[in-house]
């Protein structure tokens, strides 16, 4: 079979065929389908044999691809690919696999004793049965590829292949090594299907592929916390699934086409507006938003790389895709987006506060990445048009910084055995290669003018038309740079009796050093990256001009502002020169003078409140979330329709 | 014509702030019966620091010292060329968590103790500057310094109030001198930075408050330039004595009660005056 890519979209669009027509769909195509062979050749690995040259060969398959994509889908003009065909004939094949994954997710259930897993799970079965009995499927495309769709696949292979490569080094002595990266394999092919797929059947099976890829891999060590913890991920994002599919039976019954959500801008009645508050739930499931959190937290008893991957290139990216995908709907009612500025900015307020209290580096990180999702949320949810550029920023510099931060932590733990932050006391002298990269994916997270920086900038300055959600997230801001500043201060002084300089071993500086030159490239190309991906005409589902033409690549324009952002960056050169020029010159070193008191003392850090203040802190959190999200199912449509 | 008054309020900010400190001094003096020392005195002491040999107990210790100042003037600059303010603002508060990065590299029980009070510190004050910043914008329409141009004294007053517990953190002033208390922890942050060094930081905390200050200068405009001038330094004189008699007027809080207040004080402050300017656009409008 050949399926055939359509490369110009304006001649398409005018005559209502495809003309220039080329065979590049199977290279999209291949994306979902060669991880997922590759997947199943893992699985032969029995015993602790690495199953190396696959998983190698495989991210060098995926990065050819992914870059050949790119490469076509770049040209001046081209915005997107449908993949036509006749991928429909497979619905079936579809239909088959999500009622086996309903199955396999009721026996999960049922073997752990987990009652509402189980109660869920048969329901989507016998919705996804219902949806596929009593209604007719559209004939169109089912996949198609366009530049924000683009974007998620570089960031998924991408990173998510640098992760695996990784994963190769850190997994060296454990026994599954064959599962385990049969399961990574198979996530990056789900996850790639997901951010093609154009119709919401299609969306919904690699949806749920990513909860079992997760379920699986967060279980992986088999410990009954291992369990516990994939128990509750599974219990959360099933939850999110059976609001996918509730969604798409309300759809279905008001003949909402499945390819083009916009149809519901016309509707005024009350269950097809319920499916974009449920679809939105979905998304917070998905992206570990209040009151869903706890799944992402728990998930980090699962080793490093499997953390990586859910936090950067994967898992939590998804939720955030699906929100963008919907932003044209949203940016429609602004009751919604009051509540997306809402749950966004209570979330970001809880993790700020729940992470001052972690010493588990890991545990940091996972606030962070909870916090920093919210940020996307609300940049979805502010009434500017800049708002989907600041969600393009901070989700494309979070997934690069994020993989960085947890890579070195995983190296750190796999070097020293401990990963909480206050065994890293003496890292930059004992490990400087690991404490520079440390150092750096917390700068691009923290400090101007980096990405996530610039994005959080764009959000805010738009947030200046509604004040008030300003008050909200302002102690966030400020809390962000307390709890990296309190770790990184710990790595920065020396033991009391420093031990020698440590090397670090390839497998792990390579991949390392990948992502930290990525890293820095993309802030060096921050405008023109924006303008690739935000200045097209015309993207699916969404209809307005994102990026304002004729900006400057010097500067980034914001909501009533301007990010000198060559400027800023020079004086951080500038400053590393000076630094590293000016502390290079021979002079004696003192012992420290502290007052001419002792020397041995023991440092440890400050955590600002109890143990049981946190418990406190986050069940109130998570009581303002289930209302919150109780309010995002009622209210909008009260006050859209009630009352206008 | 605009470009020369940027050049000149870029040289004369940091100027200014170490004369403020020289008069500081002095008042100070005063009010506790001694006689005080030269207005100049900032001026002497930083260049008696630069003069001495530089001493430092490790090579990181330093390299944030020039980072803290990098940024700091950097933020200044930001300002000063009439940029966007919150970029300037967030510049700056990068260079607050290098202090706090440079005193963490010491191991010294004082040092240590000071780097985490100073995180506190910009978990106390940065919020509330920053919501002041965000209704400043809210109400004119733009991030930009060069575009303030209205009376926002008469529209935001309380603002312009949760200035003062900014400011006295900002200059270590009591209640709020957590970081470098003299007293308890030997000017805890700085206490292991010395002669050149020391003075680096000397200088970026001169830069550091010519932004607090300027930002709290956008407050005031009137017409004509000449008045404007002397109306925005009136009002800093204004918000800069009355930080002096606080000073001279309290003890040391500690470090909960600091973030209670500010966060008490500034929230409510700014939060009712913007709420209040808003019910009123809505009622006249």
């Amino acid at each position: 079979m050949a399926f055939d890519v359509v490369t110009d979209i304006y001649r398409w669009a005018e005559n209502g065929t495809p003309v220039d027509t080329m065979d590049g769909g199977w290279l999209v195509l291949g994306l979902i389908i060669l991880p997922a062979v590759l997947s199943l050749l893992c699985m032969t690995f029995h015993s602790g044999r690495s199953p190396r040259w696959v998983v190698i060969i495989a991210v060098a398959a995926i990065w050819a691809m992914v870059a050949a994509v790119a490469y076509l889908m770049l040209q001046p003009g081209y915005v997107q690919y449908p993949i036509p065909g006749t991928l429909a004939d497979y619905d079936l094949a579809i239909f088959v696999l999500d009622l086996a994954l309903a199955v396999f997710f009721a026996y999960v259930g049922w073997t752990r004793r987990n009652w509402p897993i189980v109660a869920m799970a048969v329901t989507i079965f016998i919705m996804t049965v219902y949806l596929d009995v009593a209604f007719q499927a559209d004939q169109v495309d089912r996949l198609l590829l366009d530049r924000f769709g683009l974007l998620m696949l570089i960031i998924t292979n991408v990173v998510g292949g640098t992760i695996c490569l990784f994963a190769l080094k850190y997994m060296e002595h454990d026994k599954a090594k064959g599962r385990f990266f049969a399961l990574m394999l198979l996530f990056l092919a789900v996850m790639n299907g997901a951010v093609l797929s154009m119709e919401l059947t299609w969306l919904f099976f690699f949806w749920e592929g990513t909860t079992f890829c997760s379920y699986a891999l967060i279980a992986h060590e088999r410990t009954k916390e291992a369990y516990k913890a994939a128990d509750r991920a599974l219990l959360m994002t099933l939850f999110g699934a059976l609001c996918f599919s509730v969604a798409m039976v309300l759809l279905a019954s008001a003949k909402i086409p499945f390819h083009n959500l916009m149809a519901l801008q016309g509707s005024s009645q009350y269950l097809p507006f319920l499916a974009i508050p449920l679809l939105m739930v979905a998304a917070f499931t998905k992206s570990a938003q209040l009151p869903f959190q706890s799944w992402l937290v728990g998930a980090m008893v699962a080793p490093t790389p499997v953390s990586a991957l859910l936090h950067s290139a994967t898992m939590v990216n998804l939720g955030v895709y699906l929100a963008y995908r919907l932003w044209p709907l949203i940016s429609e009612f602004s009751s919604l987006q009051t509540l997306l500025l809402l749950v966004g900015g209570t979330t970001f307020l809880a993790s700020t506060v729940l992470a001052l209290r972690q010493s588990d580096a890991k545990r940091v990180l996972a606030y962070s990445t909870i916090g920093t999702l919210a940020l996307i949320f609300m940049s979805l949810g502010v009434s500017s048009d800049y708002g989907p550029a600041a969600a393009v920023l901070l989700l494309t510099s979070h997934a690069v910084a994020k993989a960085i931060l947890f890579m070195t932590v995983g190296a750190i733990k796999h070097e020293t055995g401990s990963q909480d932050v206050e065994d890293m006391e003496g890292l930059l002298r004992e490990r400087p290669f690991l404490a520079y990269s440390l150092y750096l994916g917390v700068f691009l997270m923290l400090l101007p003018p980096f990405g996530v920086f610039a994005g959080k900038l764009i959000l805010v300055e738009a947030l200046a038309e509604q004040p008030w959600a300003a008050f909200i997230v302002a102690i966030g801001f400020a809390g962000m740079i307390v709890y990296y500043g309190k770790w990184l201060g710990r790595t920065l002084v020396d033991k009391g009796s420093p031990s020698p300089m440590q090397r670090t071993s390839n497998g792990i500086t390579l991949p390392l050093g990948f992502l930290i030159v990525l890293g820095i490239s993309l802030v060096l190309l921050t405008v023109p990256f924006l303008q690739q991906m935000l200045q097209v005409e015309y993207m699916v589902l969404l209809g307005n001009l994102l990026w304002p033409p004729g900006t400057g690549w010097w500067e980034l324009p914001l909501d009533g502002g301007l990010l000198p952002l060559y400027a800023l960056l020079a004086l951080m050169a500038l400053a590393f020169v000076l630094m590293t020029r000016w502390v290079r010159r021979p002079e004696q070193a003192t012992t420290a003078y502290a007052c001419g008191e002792k020397m041995d003392i023991t440092i440890t850090g400050q955590y600002l409140y109890s143990e049981a203040n946190e418990t406190k802190f986050r069940r109130a959190f998570e009581i303002i979330g289930v209302l919150l999200v109780a309010a995002l199912l009622l209210v909008p449509y009260i006050i859209e329709e009630v009352l206008a | 014509m605009i470009d020369i008054y940027a050049v000149v309020l870029l040289a004369l900010g940091p100027l200014l702030i170490a004369l403020m400190m020289g008069i500081d001094r002095r008042i100070t003096a005063r009010m506790q019966n001694r006689v005080g020392p030269p207005l100049l005195q900032p001026f002497y002491d930083l260049a008696k620091l630069f003069r001495k040999d530089p001493r430092s107990t490790n090579r990181t210790q330093v390299s944030f010292a020039l980072a803290a100042l990098a940024l700091q003037i950097g933020a200044w600059c930001v300002f000063a060329l009439g940029g966007d303010l919150l970029v300037a603002f967030f510049v700056s508060g990068a260079a607050s968590l290098a202090v706090a990065l440079g005193a963490f590299s010491t191991r010294s029980a004082y040092s240590q103790l000071g780097a985490q009070r100073e995180l506190l510190q910009v978990l106390a004050y940065e919020p509330i500057l920053f919501l002041a910043i965000i209704a400043l914008a809210w109400y004119n329409g733009t991030f930009m310094a060069d575009l303030q141009d209205r009376n926002m004294l008469v529209i935001l007053p309380l603002v312009v109030l949760a200035f003062i517990p900014i400011a006295l953190i900002k200059m270590q002033k009591s209640p709020f001198d957590l970081a470098t208390a003299h007293q308890e922890l030997v000017s805890g942050v700085y206490v292991e930075y010395s002669g050149p060094y020391y003075g680096i930081l000397k200088l970026a905390q001169w830069f550091e408050l010519a932004l607090l200050f300027g930002i709290l200068s956008l407050f005031f405009w009137d017409g004509t330039l000449w008045m404007s001038v002397l109306g925005k330094l009136a009002m800093l004189i204004v918000i800069y004595f009355a930080t002096i008699l606080i000073d001279n007027s309290t003890a040391r809080l500690t470090r909960w009660d600091m973030v209670r207040l500010t966060w008490t004080y500034g929230f409510i402050f700014v939060g009712v005056n913007v709420l209040f300017v808003f019910i009123l656009q809505e009622v006249t409008a």
